[in-house]
């Protein structure tokens, strides 16, 4: 009864940390006769509603909070403890901690889809636990072994089954997240790291839903520098282009294309997506050179037009060539494969075909059928959650 | 004179400061009764009540204050009145802007202590304008200058007992402006949070008071165009942890950042803008979006033009670094640091430094403004107390 009011209880990430504390001090018995507690209780919630009380049919991209979040702390040698759940609710900082104070912060985004027969599917959720160890190794954080990372992503999902939504309306997108927590006030890499994983239930990222995007050229503000930390998922690369993101929202485009920062010639991303252009047979995509984001969902979609017998093309991509193209997608976990319906440089804009029967199509198709188990997993890209 | 003034301390039993106030009112009028009130002020400050701390070996390291400073608001709304509170962690949501989109900016203020006991602000408005324009480049709403001034005296005068005393270090003041509210796609945050907290300190770099040993870095650029160089957000320092930390391991004091564009042009070191002096010439860069426009730094400028010196503001190439006589960093948190030597591309520069140098000539007037020692003709200095 205590357990279940505590369990209950908004702000209980103290408490959990003292179960993990009982297994941290040695009181191991202890510790598993608690976990062993919480375990039947996450079963007996789940059972009691296959789903949560949401709106199905009106998911957007917006936090709706789920029941349970994973956490863990790195202590000075680096190493991450073993994490546990907590009820989804406020933490506790420092107020000198490094990612307040110096931006010192990795997120990761992934979804967990709900196939037809019930299956709960995540897709490629490794290629996230690496490049999140690989974003942390640029920014001198401690991170989570790839195995830290999956259990934690897996034990979100699982105590919010009854999040994730019914086949078709959504799905439950997780944000890892690894922050600097330990405090630090000269300008230095924190001393002690947490990693948290919380979801959100959500359908469509743009406002427009699955209509066609309009995106803006932006030539002042770039979103990388070459030596900055655009190839990796740093906190640090995305408050600096909300000013742009609103300058272009409020002139009804849907989202901002960026230019590289040395010669603001050459294509390179979406504020959260990456982006192909499509002419012919051929689809082009920028050269992740370090500036860009190596996209999950982007490495995905170019196996699946190779795999189709598009010829694909990783390489500098000059603006010019937005012209020229006949179809445009931006690709990501959050965004999926969402088509571009026309892209405005300088006071010029030019218009893409949208619809059925196009490329981005055809290769939205395959890769939602793949994610929700429609489609045979031929490539071992899915990992079922049970 | 002296009987006089205790005898009106226990039949007013007011504090101490404030009858002072009262009776420099009356020793305006009365010299012997000022210089009375002078000895009477520094008896006082013996008497005050310090922290326990080792004064003598103050280093940068966090020693929280007892009290912070904080204050709210909606992201269309205005910051209603903060309050101060004791020292300690602070709820977010795991969703804030903070930690999933870098959507934060902060400032660094001194208070020092003056050698009568007096608390002293250093252009803290300065801090304020500054944190406004930051706001705005990160799409937050920011305190008004007010708001942010009286924060930051607040939170000085609440935290007196940590200021340490004059000439062992300062109370250095960290205002933090941080989108808490939850967001889950890429946009501003829908709540904002204005912490202001404290710590005592003594020299920034664990070289202390003697020359920095500096690296040219040429991989990683501090900024770019178009960036939030110029604005004072957490953003622009995570990224250069990696060229710090690697060049610390080879016994640099700190990184100095080149243009991300030529790769050619100084911009400013990790936490503090560089100058390099040629004769009686004293160049910095211009800020000119990529540099944050420090407060130091200009109040040195100034100094400098007073004393007779061209002071420049331009694109200062790399070899003028090399070919300089002195090179020293600003900043509020490490004050007028002398440059000892400069290594670009394995090539080391050594520069003059020492007492005679420019930079302690320029260190001494402005320490002495700092601390109330030379006379505060620009109205730089705040009294808090």
């Amino acid at each position: 009864m205590a357990l279940r009011c505590l369990l209950k209880s908004p702000t209980t990430s103290s408490y959990i940390s003292k179960i993990c504390g009982f297994r941290m001090h040695g009181t191991k018995a202890v510790a598993s006769v608690v976990e062993e507690h919480v375990s039947a209780m996450l079963r007996s919630e789940r059972e009691d509603g296959e789903y949560a009380d949401v709106d199905w049919d009106n998911l957007g991209f917006s936090l709706v909070p789920t029941d349970y979040m994973f956490a863990t702390r790195s202590c000075k040698e680096g190493n991450f403890e073993q994490g546990c759940l907590s009820r989804y609710g406020n933490m506790e900082l420092n107020p000198a901690a490094g990612i307040l104070n110096y931006g010192q912060g990795l997120i990761e985004g992934m979804k967990a889809y709900r196939g037809e027969d019930g299956r709960v599917l995540m897709f490629r959720p490794e290629l996230n636990a690496m490049r999140m160890k690989n974003g942390a190794e640029r920014m001198c954080m401690h991170s989570p072994s790839v195995q830290q990372f999956m259990e934690g992503v897996k034990q979100t999902v699982l105590a919010n089954k009854r999040w994730v939504p019914p086949p078709g309306k959504g799905s439950l997108y997780l944000r890892p997240l690894l922050f600097g927590s330990g405090a630090s006030l000269g300008v230095s890499a924190a001393s002690e790291y947490t990693f948290v994983v919380f979801g959100s239930p959500v359908q469509n990222y743009f406002k427009e839903g699955t209509a066609a995007l309009n995106l803006y050229v932006e030539e002042v503000v770039p979103r990388a520098y070459i030596g900055g930390t655009g190839a990796v998922k740093a906190i640090s690369n995305y408050g600096p282009v909300l000013d742009a993101m609103r300058r272009a929202k409020a002139r009804g485009f849907s989202d901002v294309l960026y230019l590289d920062a040395e010669t603001k010639k050459n294509i390179e991303e979406v504020s959260a997506a990456n982006i192909f252009l499509v002419k012919g047979n051929t689809i082009v995509t920028p050269a992740t050179n370090g500036t860009i984001l190596r996209g999950i969902i982007r490495e995905s979609v170019i196996e699946i037009a190779l795999d189709l017998g598009y010829k694909v093309e990783e390489r500098v991509v000059p603006v010019e060539e937005i012209k020229e193209a006949e179809e445009v997608f931006c690709t990501g976990t959050a965004a999926g494969i969402a088509s571009v319906g026309s892209i405005t440089f300088q006071n010029t804009r030019t218009e893409y075909k949208v619809g059925d029967g196009l490329v981005t199509q055809q290769l939205r198709s395959i890769l939602v059928g793949i994610q929700t188990g429609s489609i045979q997993d031929t490539k071992h890209w899915i990992l079922e959650i049970d | 004179m002296i009987k006089t003034i205790s005898s009106l301390r226990k039949s007013l039993a007011l504090p101490i400061h404030l009858h002072i106030r009262t009776l420099q009112t009356f020793s305006k009028y009365n010299a012997q009764a000022a210089s009375a009130l002078e000895e009477r002020e520094k008896l006082f400050y013996q008497n005050e009540e310090y922290a326990d701390m080792d004064w003598d070996n103050l280093g940068f390291a966090l020693t929280p204050a007892d009290y912070m400073y904080v204050m709210k608001c909606s992201k269309d709304g205005d910051f209603t009145k903060g309050e101060l509170t004791r020292f300690g962690n602070i709820e977010l949501s795991p969703s804030a802007g903070v930690l999933n989109y870098g959507q934060a900016i902060y400032e660094g203020t001194k208070a020092y202590r003056k050698d009568n006991g007096k608390l002293l602000l250093f252009r803290p408005d300065h801090n304020a304008v500054r944190m406004q324009h930051g706001a705005e480049r990160m799409l937050m709403p920011s305190p008004s200058v007010d708001q942010f001034v009286d924060a930051v005296k607040q939170t000085a005068f609440a935290n007196k007992r940590w200021v340490p005393p004059s000439g062992k270090g300062s109370l250095y003041i960290r205002p933090l402006l941080m989108g808490t509210g939850p967001v889950l796609g890429l946009g501003p945050a829908p709540e904002y949070t204005f912490i202001v907290y404290a710590s005592p300190v003594g020299n920034y770099f664990k070289e202390g008071v003697a020359a920095l040993n500096l690296y040219v870095e040429e991989e990683h650029a501090r900024a770019a165009p178009g960036g939030s160089g110029g604005v004072k957000s957490i953003t622009n320092y995570a990224p250069v942890l990696k060229a710090l930390s690697r060049a610390k391991s080879l016994g640099y004091s700190d990184v100095l950042y080149l243009d991300s564009v030529k790769k050619k042009y100084l911009e400013e070191a990790s936490a503090c803008n560089v100058f390099v002096v040629k004769g009686r010439t004293i160049s910095t860069p211009a800020t000119n979006g990529t540099i944050l426009e420090g407060i130091t730094r200009k109040s040195v400028m100034e100094i400098a033009c007073d004393q007779g010196y061209q002071v420049v503001e331009k694109a200062v190439h790399v070899d003028e670094v090399m070919d300089a006589d002195e090179v020293f960093c600003t900043g509020t948190a490490v004050g007028v640091a002398p440059v000892g030597t400069i290594t670009y591309q394995d090539k080391r520069v050594e520069y003059e430094t020492g007492d005679e140098s420019v930079c302690q000539k320029l260190r001494s007037v402005l320490v002495g403004i700092q601390t109330g020692l030379v006379e505060d003709t620009k109205g730089w200095v705040t009294c808090i107390n």
